[in-house]
């Protein structure tokens, strides 16, 4: 496999939409996966990427497979 | 948050003093007052460690902030270390205490380096 060094990976997530689909607010969210609000905020927004264990808790809690909560973007440089 | 306002107090009375012990206008005259200022100096600090020592992050993204606020303040610390030690250099007459300080920050990072990577 080769690796493009003019490319940076993103993982970007459909968390929001999910949460906004399943009529939870950040609050319920960040109290059933154990972690703050805060967390949850940053994750919708792109500026933090959670731990597998999170990323796994979050999906299992929409009920969905982790590929369809949280993915891996290429960016060009 | 009540936990943080106890650090920011604690740390701010560590920091007047230490601004005091500069010993600013002469104050300190009389021995007594010193050493109770020194004293009470040891036992804010001891305070302060406590305080950082029973910090508990809430979460993964806390812990990786603390992480990152750690490392800054190693590095801060040790380049004013470094700073005192150059300026030190030029006056010919540099403080032993300051090099003690300096190489032991340094070897505290070394051998936590060492401890985590024989763990992993």
């Amino acid at each position: 496999m080769c690796y493009d060094l003019n490319m940076k990976e993103t993982v970007t997530n459909t968390v929001q939409k999910l949460r906004t689909g399943a009529g939870a607010t950040q609050e319920e969210l960040a109290e059933s996966v154990d972690v703050t609000r805060q967390t949850i905020i940053a994750i919708e927004k792109g500026n933090y990427v959670p731990s597998v264990l999170l990323a796994l808790k979050i999906s299992k809690y929409f009920n969905r497979p982790l590929e369809q909560v949280f993915n891996i973007k290429k960016n060009e440089k | 948050m009540k936990n943080n306002l106890q650090e920011y107090v604690i740390g701010g009375v560590l920091i007047i003093l230490l601004l005091l012990l500069l010993n600013p206008f002469s104050l300190w005259m009389p021995d007594t007052l010193l050493m109770m200022v020194v004293a009470g100096l040891a036992i804010v600090f001891a305070l302060f460690a406590g305080f950082m020592w029973r910090e508990q992050a809430q979460d993964e993204r806390e812990e990786l902030l603390r992480h990152h606020a750690s490392r800054m303040a190693y590095l801060v610390g040790a380049g004013a270390l470094v700073l005192a030690v150059i300026v030190q250099s030029f006056q010919h007459d540099i403080d032993p205490w300051i090099l003690v300080a300096l190489g032991v920050m340094i070897l505290a990072k070394v051998f936590g380096s060492v401890y985590s990577k024989s763990r992993n």
